[in-house]
């Protein structure tokens, strides 16, 4: 348990706390997000739960595996997440809501046997969901991590 | 034959026999209707003498519905409403038929629906029982209609359960009855045990509040595995020392692994 501890201390100290705390705004917007998305209980915790995983695994893998790697590697890096993240948000999240949608199922009908399997299967489709959390979480907050300038350049401490 | 005669033997055989050979309903709630987020679906709740109906159909044109119909202390449907064609003259009901012990009180109840069956939530007043005390009142659970399995395909469905207990004496005062009965048009059931899942195609059938290990038992020892329309009746009989009720495992039916539709089914166990 204290390796862990020190473990995120690191990562704070790597990050800043001005980044942190963006990393934190971030991640609450998106444990919220599923409120506006979807009125199933059930499916907002599975989101948010997954976002919260995918939120810390995104800020201490981030942190550390590009540390030191220097600015322009770094915001390089920021783009790729920036955009992975708005993939994995709206294929894996948004797109099967619609499909669910029965008014958009209605409208489609080749839309009708995929949203009938999505329905059959819920716990699959909640685990998809799950991993659209996740993803969207460690995509955002480590394309914040990037930004952040000590990141690139540590300064101090363990890292000096 | 005259008209007259002709209009009355065609209402005969038109009427909705079947419900009231089960229950006959001396008080229906209106037809209700849940309609939120492009779901739209008919409810109805009725009550007979000492039994009580719950009903589901989905309306022309729209698409598998899940559903879940229930109160504080039991589930009165869980299904699947298969979707139905908007050219259909009308759709299924699925239904459930409960005997009601003692008082049955008209109050609200939770319609919740959609994903997870949880997206959308109504509640609408529909007949409940108020649970009596020291008596060993039989309890008989119907579930039947059209359920929709994952590949799509409806299946007919139709099945009574009962379960009553009664004193009679001696070392191992109470005498336990289960009854379980296949009904009209249904298709036949493979009856299943709890935490064995079944590979096995066609449909399952698990009363889970019945199946203790001295209700298995039995049937291991009487040789029975289905429920077909040749031996549509099975009866159990257990004596026990004293008797405990068990209203928390539903009466399911699965096609495949899937659990397609469900309803609580008490059952009167042996108290261990």
């Amino acid at each position: 348990m204290s390796q862990v501890l020190h473990r995120a201390k690191e990562a704070v100290h790597l990050v800043g706390v001005l980044y942190t705390l963006g990393s934190v705004a971030a991640l609450a917007i998106e444990v919220a997000a599923p409120h506006t998305l979807t009125t199933s209980h059930t499916l907002r915790v599975w989101i948010a739960a997954g976002a919260i995983l995918g939120a810390i695994m995104g800020y201490l893998r981030t942190a550390f595996a590009f540390a030191r790697k220097g600015r322009d590697v770094c915001l390089s890096a920021a783009t790729k997440y920036a955009v992975s993240f708005v993939l994995s948000f709206l294929l894996l999240i948004v797109v099967p809501l619609l499909v669910l949608n029965p008014q958009v199922a209605e409208r489609h009908q080749s839309l009708r046997a995929v949203r009938e399997f999505l329905i059959n299967w819920m716990l699959l489709t909640n685990f998809v969901e799950f991993l659209g959390g996740a993803a969207a979480a460690f995509f955002l907050i480590g394309a914040i991590v990037l930004c952040s300038p000590h990141v690139a350049n540590p300064r101090g401490g363990i890292y000096k | 034959m005259r008209a007259s005669q002709l209009a009355i033997l065609v209402l005969f055989f038109c009427a909705p026999l079947r419900a009231q050979s089960d229950c006959q309903e001396l008080e229906k709630t209106p037809i209700g209707t849940a309609n939120q987020k492009g779901y739209l679906f008919n409810y109805q709740s009725g009550r007979g003498n000492e039994c009580r109906t719950y009903r589901l159909r989905n309306t022309q044109g729209k698409l598998l519905t899940p559903a879940l119909w229930q109160d504080t202390q039991e589930i009165f449907l869980d299904v699947n409403l298969p979707e139905c064609q908007i050219s259909a003259k009308e759709c299924p009901w699925t239904e459930a038929v409960k005997t009601s012990i003692s008082e049955v009180i008209k109050g609200p109840t939770t319609l919740s629906y959609g994903i997870n069956k949880d997206e959308c939530q109504d509640d609408p007043d529909a007949y409940r029982r108020q649970p009596a005390e020291g008596k060993f009142p039989a309890f008989m659970t119907i579930i039947r209609g059209v359920v929709a399995e994952p590949n799509g395909k409806s299946h007919s469905v139709a099945v009574k359960v009962i379960s009553s207990a009664k004193p009679v004496g001696g070392d191992k005062p109470y005498l336990l009855l289960y009854r379980m009965e296949l009904l009209e048009r249904s298709e036949p059931f493979r009856l299943l045990r709890p935490g064995v899942p079944s590979e096995l195609q066609g449909l399952g059938l698990l009363w889970g509040a019945a199946a203790t290990r001295q209700f298995l038992s039995q049937l291991d020892a009487k040789e029975i595995t289905n429920l077909t329309p040749e031996r549509n009746v099975l009866s159990i009989e257990l004596r026990t020392r004293s008797v405990s009720l068990d209203e928390s495992h539903p009466l399911a039916i699965f096609a495949g692994k899937n659990r397609i539709a469900a309803t609580t089914a008490p059952a009167y166990i042996p108290k261990e």
